[in-house]
């Protein structure tokens, strides 16, 4: 690089910390690419198409770009603990406008299923989560539901299959994950 | 001489001293002049209206900022003089049979309305003509005339009717005074004995429009970078004049945007266009050079930048030195406008710094990367040649016979077997001139 | 016609979504789609629910479409989040037969099965693509003309278009094509295809809030009778978010109707605005309610 302002201008913008040997995961690249989605990962050229589109990088410092390139780093712990793989608001606009054919938002599903196991599942989702294996929707049913849906002439809303979500989440194991995180206090 | 009814022969044409030479840009025309130079026949097919090519249509060239016109107009009466040199424009090929040694090339001469022989290209008829159209050559920035020709070199110097636009008025004959308008005059098709072909069809752009995050045809202030050539050529439109095309402002601030219709796996087009990165830097300092007193940024947005050439290294750095154009490294999320100013504001991410940039610019330039012409796929069916899975004509051997095709006795050179500069396209028209010139001596032995 | 239909969580439930579902239930009846409720529907666990767990929220989402297939009905859904997953469902069935089988086995334990034959329809598409612009057009007793519209495609009906195989997210033209045949003009403006941040509500508020406020300052630039959504994130947001949005980041004037999609076709055909709830919105629909009674009623028209 002959253009030394441009260099100090970068340099003082990184916040990366050195990376240390005892932080890289090489088998975690691989862990994410042999998943469902997951496949684009190794064709990711971190060309910034995916930062230069989202809406959230728009207004904040999170880069799609930068997720991949530390889980191509193998950097585990750091991504799958991070808040950034929790800002991802499922546009789907860098997936559908990727030049490598990455499926980024497919890729933040798979992390975020990681992180889950790990004990670092969003709060917010949780309690959705909770909702829907306790009342069947995300919104519980209720009276005032159903007086103002009458108002309009609707139908009462239907009992939703309680039995079936039971099995499903036992079939599923995600019984146990939710399990992972009893009795911790909302933050 | 092809009015209808008056059909005309190539007999004359021996095929073992004869070769085709498919399409006159600037690798077609090498190929031609090395050929006929070894006191072989060529003719030379040109689709267009002109030799020239796209060559023609450019300002500079890189990385030497000499005058495209400059360095192909002497090239261009130099192919149109020579003795041995057919000249063959507004024809297409067809249909090929034969083998090397003796093919028979049937050519479409398509009516251009205007007798070769008779017309001097001196334009009276034009001021007659009250078709206007677009012109191609303009990239449809310009005007012309149904009676036209697209550039002042246009090579023959002979005028073309467009039957699609002209509305046979008969304006054009009256004002004639060399009787060379034939109105009734009708396509027509010939057979050429020849016993070799080179192809030289060079490429087309990829359509922007397929990338609507763009904003190109939405909004007025994107251009594509061969709209911007015209605009910046003394012969185009605005006559040189750098301006941008919402309100005839000259723009203070330009961005361009690379990558393009090029190593997007998505969009179907993995490989590198190899020439984007070296014109759009040439077309950012140009933009220095022309106004230099308004141009206050001019930024270049990239993925990679691909400067492998002689001197293209040191060429972009000059930019960033001397000129000061700004290089980012960062493919462009979207572009929107601005209501107030039609300007454009490009949302890219500076992956060199993390940083998300929401730049404003008064003009901006999609570098668009090229593609083989969809009338390739035709052609390489009439010749029984295969075509790579992106598109362009298959070579024997990359490595030791980069010019000869699947098919013995046909050669290529130029955009047509991969997408090439001006001196890499030169040479292989030189190449597949020699390989041409071997088998006619050879008499179509391998 | 006969569809199952997925009414999702948040349409039926919450107060300003309900002319959502009263809107499509009158326009469907009207258009003589005969809807079928899928049997005690549970949630279709959406994006949230998947990064949780794909595995539980394929699972779930197949037990609609289990139910469907039992009925030999095709899906028909308003909700963008629910068309998604079904979709991405069998997708996913389709491509990863192993899924398939993973689907399956959680679903036994239920006594379910899905075999993958369900077609899901998003009630946009399906108007445009099953129905057509001239059968909707002929029932049009009121015309839009010099209505201005701001028309937001959201993000989970279109994208990935590879998935969800409606028409190309960058240039889609189909929900404006109906709109413009209503007689309104459904204006093109920066950030309408931008996504407004809904599937962060509730665990990244402040981003949610963020994201919103560029959305609404997009739409108010635009200059719009009303904006229309077909998303149910979209609607929460771009409804009951404006005031939030507005007390946080002090942007004066930020009134602007959010309308469901259905709720346009359904006054063109005559129904009132109460009768599809456009009182129940947050932002006031008063001032597009005014403009609409003020135009001129299609001439020889009848409900």
């Amino acid at each position: 690089m002959t253009n030394m302002g441009q260099t100090d201008e970068i340099r003082t913008q990184r916040d990366d910390a050195p990376i240390r040997d005892e932080d890289v995961d090489r088998a975690f690249k691989y862990e994410v690419a042999n998943q469902v989605g997951g496949e684009g990962l190794l064709r990711c050229l971190k060309c910034g198409a995916c930062s230069g589109g989202c809406p959230v990088g728009a207004v904040t410092d999170y880069r799609p770009r930068k997720v991949l390139g530390n889980v191509l780093l193998g950097l585990k712990d750091l991504v799958l603990s991070s808040e950034d793989i929790w800002m991802c608001a499922a546009c789907f606009t860098c997936e559908e406008r990727c030049v490598q054919e990455v499926n980024f938002t497919d890729i933040v599903t798979i992390l975020r299923n990681m992180a889950v196991k790990e004990g670092h599942a969003a709060e917010g989702y949780l309690e959705m989560a909770k909702t829907v294996v306790e009342h069947g929707r995300v919104v519980p049913m209720t009276f005032a539901v159903n007086k103002m849906r009458d108002k309009l002439d609707l139908p009462p809303l239907q009992e939703p299959a309680m039995d079936e979500i039971a099995k499903i989440i036992q079939a599923s194991g995600f019984d146990k994950i939710l399990a992972l995180y009893k009795g911790r206090d909302r933050t | 001489m092809t009015i209808a009814g008056d059909q005309v022969t190539y007999d004359h044409l021996l095929p073992s001293e004869t070769a085709m030479v498919i399409g006159g840009g600037v690798a077609g025309m090498q190929a031609a002049l090395d050929i006929a130079d070894q006191n072989y026949k060529v003719v030379l097919v040109e689709k267009s209206p002109s030799i020239g090519g796209v060559m023609a249509m450019l300002d500079k060239t890189f990385p030497t900022l000499d005058c495209s016109a400059c360095i192909l107009t002497p090239r261009l009466s130099e192919v149109a003089r020579h003795p041995n040199i057919e000249l063959l424009t507004y024809s297409e090929v067809v249909g090929v049979t034969g083998k090397a040694g003796d093919f028979r090339v049937r050519v479409l001469r398509k009516a251009r309305k205007v007798d070769e022989e008779k017309c001097s290209g001196c334009g009276d008829c034009v001021p007659h003509c009250p078709i206007e159209v677009p012109n191609e050559f303009d990239q449809d920035l310009g005007f012309r005339k149904a009676i036209y020709i697209g550039f002042p070199q246009s090579t023959p110097l002979v005028y073309t009717i467009d039957t699609e636009n002209c509305i046979k008025c008969g304006m054009c004959e009256k004002s004639c005074d060399r009787d060379a308008i034939l109105l009734d005059a009708e396509d027509e098709e010939v057979e050429i004995p020849v016993g070799a072909i080179v192809v030289a069809t060079g490429y087309e752009l990829y359509d922007v429009t397929k990338y609507p995050r763009l904003g190109y045809g939405t909004y007025k202030n994107v251009m594509h970078a061969l709209e911007y050539e015209r605009i910046i050529n003394a012969a185009g439109p605005t006559g040189g004049h750098l301006l941008r095309l919402s309100d005839g402002k000259i723009p203070k601030s330009l961005g361009f945007i690379q990558c393009v219709g090029a190593r997007d796996v998505e969009k179907g087009v993995p490989n590198c266009s190899r020439i984007c990165c070296m014109y759009s830097i040439k077309n950012a300092v140009m933009a220095f050079e022309l106004a230099h007193d308004h141009v206050k940024d001019v930024t270049l947005y990239y993925a990679d930048l691909r400067a492998f050439g002689k001197g293209f290294e040191e060429f972009k750095e000059m930019a960033k030195e001397r000129f000061g154009v700004k290089f980012i490294r960062g493919r462009v999320g979207e572009v929107s406008e601005n209501l107030k100013n039609r300007n454009v504001i490009v949302r890219v991410e500076d992956t060199e710094s993390g940083k998300f940039l929401e730049k404003e610019h008064e003009l901006v330039v999609i570098s668009p990367g090229i593609l083989p012409p969809k009338t390739l796929k035709n052609l390489s069916n009439h010749m029984g040649l295969t075509l790579d899975s992106d598109g362009f004509l298959t070579v024997e051997n990359e490595t030791i016979t980069p010019v000869d095709t699947t098919v013995p006795g046909i050669y290529v050179c130029g955009c047509a077997e991969s997408p090439k500069d001006i001196p890499d396209s030169v040479a292989a028209g030189s190449a597949a001139a020699m390989r041409a010139s071997i088998t006619l001596a050879k008499g179509g032995a391998p | 016609m006969k569809m199952a239909i997925a009414w999702g969580c948040l349409v039926p439930s919450r107060r300003s979504l309900l002319g959502y579902e009263a809107a499509t239930r009158k326009v469907l009846e009207h258009l003589d789609v005969e809807i079928v409720d899928v049997p005690n529907e549970t949630c279709c666990a959406p994006f949230w629910m998947q990064s949780l767990d794909i595995a539980t929220s394929r699972a779930m989402a197949a037990r609609n479409l289990a139910k469907a297939e039992e009925m030999g009905l095709d899906m028909l859904t308003p909700c963008s989040g629910c068309f998604h997953s079904y979709k991405r469902v069998n997708h996913t069935i389709e491509k990863y037969p192993g899924v398939h089988d993973q689907i399956n086995n959680i679903l036994r334990t239920a006594g379910l099965r899905y075999e993958g034959t369900v077609e899901a329809f998003h009630l946009v598409d399906f108007l445009y693509n099953q129905i057509g612009l001239d059968v909707i057009q002929s029932k049009i007793v009121k015309d839009f003309e010099g209505i201005d519209l701001g028309l937001r495609y959201g993000c989970h009906m279109l994208k990935p278009h590879e998935i969800l195989n409606i028409e190309y997210s960058e240039r889609p033209t189909f929900a404006d094509e109906i709109l413009e045949g209503l007689g309104a003009t459904s204006k093109q403006y920066t950030g309408r295809h931008r996504c407004c941040g809904g599937l962060l509500r509730g665990t990244e508020d402040d981003l949610a809030d963020e994201v919103l406020r560029d959305r609404l300052i997009d739409a108010k630039e635009a200059d719009v009778d009303a904006l229309v959504t077909v998303c149910s994130l979209c609607h929460i947001q771009h409804d009951m978010g404006q005031r939030i949005i507005k007390n946080k980041f002090g942007i004066e004037d930020l009134d602007i109707p959010v309308l469901h999609y259905p709720q346009l076709l359904a006054l063109a055909f005559g129904f009132s605005p109460k009768e599809i709830g456009l009182q129940q919105h947050t932002a006031s629909t008063a001032s597009f309610a005014a403009k609409l009674k003020a135009g001129a009623p299609v001439e020889g028209g009848g409900k």
